[in-house]
């Protein structure tokens, strides 16, 4: 592995490499969940004869999202399970069709290709996934799979795809004398050094990997890793590699590209994100994973509950309704301990967590003490000042009513609603500390900075 | 921590299974114990032998697999122990002592009760068909005497201590109407409603997301500090383990390899495999130029290389290796309770450093060079 390459600084890279190779820009795909021809269409009211309406309720999975990848270069996409990572990718591949914006690759629009010159694009653009069992069929033996875009794209005779197959069974680390062997007759680690022959196959110099290790012991996890090393650099490639590992993210990839409900929230290179995060949902992600070192001291920051639906995501920043920083209305002069408890009240009751949920429940005791307990959760002993100590009360006299959805309402009108977070769509560039290309973080915290 | 009163004991526990192809000898002679209060890893990779222990310890191993020989112990009852081998050897039928728990007892007394268990995958626990409710109710009423709407309450005591919000509008939703995460909780509620002293943890936080294991592994540390309960932790990932073990066994095809505090098997590492195992991690602390995994898949359990079963990927292995089979013993330089089942150790003498070294015997398979882009053989 050429290690040079990876320690040098970013931008300063060899001469054949550093080109934009793909680029991706505004790009969007939106799922309606109710496809077909009657599929939209929904019925309202009650009364005899329901009134038929079109109901647009879609799932925006990947919404304007924009990055370029380098030749030759590794970038990392991370998030959590449902953020549009998988969706990103195959629509870059355009497996399946955008619902907005545009890919470009190697210069050349894809949505503006199509039949067979989009075929033999493809033949340069490959992908492998992540369960290395089902994506082989079970029924044909690994040489003739591997040999299967070949044929696809006609590239060789018989004899020569063998022979190419046998040599890709070495280069992959495999003995080439696994070529009549079935699916089933390897290990996971195995499987996916097959699924890497047979994407190998066409030599293609892109190559999406979606989760390809997720599936793997530690160890194999390691081999195969080093082995998409190897391969990259003896043949040039350029991956855009998805994981929800960030360990493994931050071992394979050049930069890296976090997102969030369907967004790229932080993009920047590689040491600058690990060392120098600047989203919060970046430094959260971060902080969660459990370092081997039980030495380590680090505290977390814990994300309190789920990320919300895609099919109507928060307004502005679409992480705020869980970010640990969410930025204080301008209207209300609060210290930060004020701001804290009031965010927290107001996601609490928002959640209708155990804490709020409990009051609700407790029908035995006076409603005069159930207010003072909640008040002491979540306030402590301070006292608010003006408008908002009238806003704090008002909210707990509805819970405590019972009336929960008021009190969220309330609270949602008063202390999120006018945040900078909830009203503006963040976007901004900030100074690096590490390397030189761009970083992107949006968060509007960085908003003087910018 | 070491004063406390142990719980459960387990000692030189076997499991085979009987398969078409041979015997399989999955758990291989493993012991180790567990203390009050304690977070006990098990620790390795997949066929390293970790969730047919835990099932073991539980009987529930299934044919055509059996538990075949050692002994479980917990508090003052013996979940599994055979008679003494008889004169007629290996292959002679061993009566199990009289003193074991029928299998009545078993599910009457220990699992649920004292004893619970969490699996990985929470959509398989559940049943798809009963609201969440429902099983948590059934579960507690069956386990805990108690009936109808004292049971209702003590569920939904339990979800809300979990964490879950809206307890009450969701108790009678589905499984399928909660997220990962949130169906995890599901499954530490039904394992907590019974107030068992151990439960038994099996990859419970392998599925999901990383922040919403830093949640359940935040509700685990929260509940421990309540609750006093003692976990066996079986998991894959370092660090999981680095995070909540008090103590941890690395097992690795059927045997325990090493067995320490978490801080002693991190920084003062005595097996080769361990360290190899941690050398193979990429790291989310600091940028790793090269991993270096040890090399090869892991060996059979059908039938496991002589001697030393890492010798056939051990950097260290020596001919001595191949030939003698190691015991876990007291390490000759380590903490109290740092047991290593491998000769480099000076609690061994057999000779290891006057032995050979042998070759490992696996290939990277990167020596083949492709001559030309399309094809052509070598």
């Amino acid at each position: 592995m050429s290690s040079d390459r990876r320690t040098a600084p970013a931008g300063d890279r060899e001469p054949d490499s550093g080109q934009t190779f793909l680029e991706v820009e505004g790009l969007s795909k939106y799922f309606s969940g109710n496809d077909g021809l009657f599929g939209p269409l929904t019925f309202e009211g009650e009364g005899l004869v329901p009134r038929p309406a079109l109901d647009r309720q879609r799932v925006r999975a990947v919404d304007d999202v924009s990055f370029e990848i380098r030749q030759g270069e590794t970038l990392g996409l991370v998030g959590e399970s449902g953020c549009g990572k998988s969706t990103l990718a195959r629509t870059v591949l355009k497996l399946l069709e955008p619902t907005d914006g545009a890919v470009y690759f190697k210069g050349r629009n894809l949505a503006d290709t199509g039949g067979e010159e989009l075929r033999r694009m493809r033949k340069d653009m490959q992908i492998i996934f992540q369960d290395p069992q089902s994506s082989l069929d079970p029924r044909m033996k690994v040489g003739p799979i591997i040999e299967e875009p070949m044929k696809a794209h006609g590239m060789l005779d018989d004899e020569d795809r063998e022979a190419r197959t046998r040599e890709l069974l070495g280069k992959v680390g495999l003995d080439p004398q696994h070529y009549n062997r079935y699916p089933h007759q390897f290990s996971g680690g195995q499987r996916q050094r097959v699924n890497l022959a047979r994407a190998l196959s066409v030599n293609p110099d892109f190559i999406v990997c979606d989760e390809p290790t997720s599936a793997l012991d530690a160890s194999i996890q390691a081999q195969v890793l080093n082995t998409m090393n190897e391969l990259q650099d003896e043949f040039g490639l350029t991956y855009l590699f998805i994981s929800h590992d960030l360990s493994v993210i931050r071992y394979i990839a050049d930069r890296v590209a976090v997102m969030y409900l369907g967004e790229i929230v932080e993009l920047a290179d590689k040491e600058e994100l690990f060392e120098n995060p600047e989203h919060p949902y970046t430094e959260a992600l971060l902080s969660a994973i459990p370092a081997p070192d039980p030495r380590s001291t680090e505290t977390r920051s814990l994300l309190e509950g789920d990320v919300p639906s895609p099919i109507d995501p928060p307004s502005g920043c679409r992480f705020r309704t869980r970010c640990p920083k969410l930025i204080a209305p301008p209207e209300y002069d609060l210290s930060d301990d004020e701001w804290d408890a009031i965010r927290d009240f107001t996601r609490a009751v928002d959640r209708r967590s155990p804490a709020i949920d409990a009051i609700e429940a407790d029908e035995d005791r006076p409603p005069a003490e159930l207010r003072r307990d909640l008040r002491g959760t979540f306030f402590g002993d301070a006292s608010l000042r003006g408008e908002t100590e009238d806003i704090v009360e008002e909210a707990l006299d509805l819970v405590v009513e019972g009336d929960i959805e008021a009190a969220d309402d309330l609270l949602q009108r008063s202390f999120v609603d006018s945040s900078i977070c909830a009203r503006e769509v963040p976007a901004y560039d900030v100074e690096n500390e590490h390397g030189d290309v761009v970083h992107r973080a949006n968060c509007h915290l960085h908003r003087d900075d910018a | 921590m070491s004063t406390r009163e142990t719980i459960l004991e387990v000692e030189n526990l076997k499991t085979k299974f009987f398969t078409e192809e041979g015997v399989v000898r999955a758990v291989d002679g493993v012991s180790f114990d567990v203390r009050q209060g304690e977070i006990v890893g098990l620790v390795g990779e997949s066929g390293a032998g970790k969730s047919v222990a835990v099932q073991s310890i539980m009987r529930l191993v299934e044919e055509p697999g059996a538990v075949v020989g050692g002994e479980v112990r917990f508090k003052d009852r013996l979940l599994f122990g055979l008679e003494d081998e008889t004169a007629g050897g290996e292959g002679a039928e061993r009566r199990e002592r009289d003193e074991m728990l029928t299998d009545e007892e078993m599910r009457q007394d220990i699992r649920g009760r004292e004893i619970a268990i969490i699996f990985q995958d929470p959509m398989e626990s559940l049943n798809p068909v009963y609201t969440v409710g429902s099983q948590i109710e059934e579960f507690i009423e069956l386990n805990r005497d108690v009936t109808g709407e004292e049971a209702r309450e003590i569920a939904i005591e339990t979800l809300r201590d979990v964490g879950i919000p809206e307890v009450e509008a969701r108790y009678d939703d589905y499984p399928n109407q909660f997220s990962g995460g949130m169906r995890q909780r599901v499954l530490i509620a039904m394992a907590l409603a019974c107030e068992p002293s151990l439960i038994i943890a099996d990859e419970p936080t392998t599925a999901l997301d990383v922040t919403v294991e830093a949640q359940i592994l935040d509700l685990v540390d929260d509940l421990q500090d309540r609750y006093d309960t003692s976990f066996v932790w079986v998991t894959h990932d370092m660090g999981v383990v680095a995070e909540v073990c008090d103590r941890v066994n690395v097992m690795y095809l059927g045997e325990v390899v090493e067995q320490a505090t978490a801080n002693d098997l991190f920084h003062e590492t005595k097996h080769p495999y361990t360290r190899s195992l941690l050398d193979s991690l990429p790291r989310p602390d600091r940028t790793v130029e090269e991993l270096d995994p040890i090399e090869g898949v892991m060996p059979e359990a059908i039938n496991p290389p002589s001697g030393c079963r890492f010798h056939t990927r051990c950097p260290e292995a020596r001919e001595v290796c191949a030939a003698v089979e190691p015991d876990a013993r007291q390490s000759a330089d380590g903490a109290d309770d740092h047991r290593v089942a491998c000769f480099i150790d000076d609690a061994f003498d057999v000779g290891y450093e006057e032995s050979l070294p042998i070759e490992s015997e696996t290939g990277g398979g990167f020596e083949a060079s492709l001559t030309s882009g399309e094809g052509e053989s070598r």
